[in-house]
């Protein structure tokens, strides 16, 4: 213990633990969404788009100029922007609730892109084949295109789920609480590095346990 | 030179097995009628026609071939069946039925009803072989669990990857996959099977395995069968009668014997050429005296001594310039070019035609 003392003198560990438990809960809350907003998102932009199952291009212009939008505005704008519509999402404008709402607006959309281009890499062959055998387009969906691209799905979830934990962190600056918090207001503004390296070390592992989970389900659904 | 007479053991077999073209003495039925079908594509505003109106009648059990190089329309026309491409103008009709703007359950109805095998397979890589032979039977929904799996081993045997069911796509070789494609194909019982270059992707081994299957399948379930390619030699193995497709045009169509013995159009003969691994279409032989003449054997006649008989008849004499014996489908076929020269050459001439041979003179 004496160790930790001369190493990490400033470090209350408990915050670090609560600070931790709070970055997790608002990954997974965020993450959560995203997928259930930007899943959907993605495969409609994928049947809109030009030359596909429901091609229809003036749709897909108005829905890629929405994402393309919302992906442009750098993250830390998009949540001071949409402090009042978390505001009335939530009805709190600040911490983890509060974070949320933008962090799923400005995943989502990154989210749905990464999807539209794993279902492009489903083989077109498969897809006619199973309009030969009569399927619906739900069922395409359902079927043929989620299940052929999962290994795609599930590298677009690794990708979202890692720049959700450089998002959080941003959102530790305007009081969303977490680690990014923490190496803000102690690390940086309170002049204490031990604030700063145990919390980017604890980002880094996160990063790194997120990236070695997804590799491992790419690798368990790739059947090519 | 009797050279027909080495052949003499295989005639019996021939003969015991009956060559005569199946559909011969039937009564047949249109099952497949492009009534001036056409299509043509938009590019940047402006239509390109694909296909130019198609009239062409394919009849119930039959193996239908499509021959055309790459962009002469034959994908197309295989894809107006089962409606993966809708015709711009004129009709098609499926069991006497306009299908041409069936769409929701009648469409799917149909479809499920055309069994259809792809040049790069096109199974499902995230499915084992038993779920995709088992796939287009959970599409339609209905069928019991027990049921599929019957069906699915039925299949599976009859395309022999019995062995094979647990595994995926990615673990068979080509020739196993597109068995796999063609259990699927029939796995809803279909009436029609489209096969889309079904053998292009495979060496030449396994082509002839595969097209083994799809002649055994056309005779068992009495199935009829439409296949596009660009090898004459695929058309020569299975087909009964052939289309040959030119720059959107149908420009020649008769069974596969006449089409391959006596090819009238340009794009035909190329192919013929090809197929009996010739270049070019006319051969020169300078310094051979006589006139040049191309026979054309076909049945019972190619393995009858006529040569031999005519020779000692009118005693004109011949040099034997070039020569090819095989099968188109279950008939023996012979084709020789010979120098011929002596006086009696107009009686010989007439000796060979009267015996059933067709004879054409070939430019020199």
């Amino acid at each position: 213990m004496n160790l930790m003392q001369t190493l990490f003198p400033n470090i209350d560990w408990p915050e670090i633990a609560r600070a931790c438990l709070d970055t997790l809960l608002m990954l997974g809350g965020s993450l959560l969404f995203t997928l259930a907003l930007g899943l959907p998102l993605g495969i409609w932009l994928f049947l809109t788009a030009r030359g596909q199952l429901h091609a229809q291009p003036k749709l897909y212009g108005v829905l890629s100029l929405v994402v393309n939008v919302l992906r442009s505005i750098p993250f830390i704008i998009l949540m001071i922007l949409l402090i009042p519509v978390t505001q009335v999402i939530t009805g709190v404008s600040i911490g983890i609730r509060g974070a949320i709402v933008p962090l799923v607006i400005g995943a989502a959309p990154f989210f749905a892109r990464l999807v539209e281009t794993a279902l492009r890499e489903v083989d077109r062959g498969v897809i006619e084949a199973s309009q030969s055998m009569g399927a619906t387009t739900g069922q395409i969906v359902t079927r043929v295109l989620l299940p052929e691209a999962r290994p795609g799905l599930i590298a677009a979830t690794t990708v979202t789920a890692v720049a959700l934990v450089g998002y959080t962190a941003m959102g530790g600056i305007v009081g969303a609480g977490g680690l990014g918090a923490l190496a803000y207001q102690y690390g940086y503004n309170g002049y204490k590095p031990d604030y700063m390296l145990v919390t980017v070390a604890l980002l880094v592992v996160l990063v790194q346990v997120l990236q070695m989970l997804g590799d491992r389900l790419v690798a368990r659904y790739s059947r090519r | 030179m009797g050279w027909p007479s080495v052949y003499a053991g295989r005639r019996r077999r021939w003969t015991r097995f009956g060559y005569h073209g199946r559909l011969s003495g039937q009564k047949t039925r249109t099952v497949i009628r492009f009534a001036a079908a056409s299509k043509s594509y938009r590019v940047d505003g402006t239509p390109v026609p694909a296909l130019h109106p198609v009239d062409l009648e394919i009849a119930k059990g039959e193996v239908f071939g499509i021959i055309g190089h790459s962009g002469a329309g034959k994908s197309t026309l295989l894809r107006l069946i089962n409606l993966l491409e809708r015709p711009t103008s004129g009709q098609v009709l499926i069991d006497g039925r306009d299908v041409t703007h069936a769409d929701g359950a009648e469409l799917r109805r149909l479809r499920a009803g055309i069994g259809m095998i792809f040049q790069h397979f096109n199974l499902l890589s995230s499915r084992t072989v038993a779920d995709n032979v088992a796939f287009p039977l959970r599409l339609q929904g209905g069928i019991g669990e027990d049921e599929i799996q019957r069906r699915v081993d039925e299949l599976l045997a009859l395309v022999g990857l019995s062995a094979h069911a647990r595994k995926y796509p990615a673990q068979l070789s080509g020739g196993q996959k597109q068995r796999v494609g063609i259990a699927r194909a029939l796995a809803s019982r279909p009436s029609i099977l489209l096969c889309d270059e079904a053998t292009s992707a495979l060496d030449p081994q396994t082509t002839a395995s595969v097209l083994e299957l799809l002649a055994d399948i056309n005779r068992r379930l009495g199935l009829t069968i439409v296949l596009i390619t660009h090898e004459m030699d695929v058309i020569r193995r299975v087909c009964d009668r052939v289309a040959v497709l030119d720059a959107g045009r149908v420009v020649e169509l008769g069974t596969v014997a006449d089409v391959f013995l006596h090819p009238q159009h340009e794009t035909t003969r190329r192919f013929v050429a090809e197929a009996d691994h010739r270049e070019g279409s006319g051969p020169e032989y300078p310094g051979v005296p006589g006139r040049l003449f191309r026979l054309s054997f076909r049945g019972e006649a190619t393995y009858s001594p006529l040569l031999a008989r005519v020779v000692r008849d009118t005693g004109i004499e011949y040099n034997l310039l070039s020569g090819r014996i095989d099968r188109i489908k279950d008939t023996p076929y012979g084709q020789l070019t010979l120098a011929m020269h002596g006086e009696r050459l107009h009686d010989a001439l007439i000796q060979i035609r009267n015996a059933g041979v067709d004879i054409e003179e070939v430019a020199r």
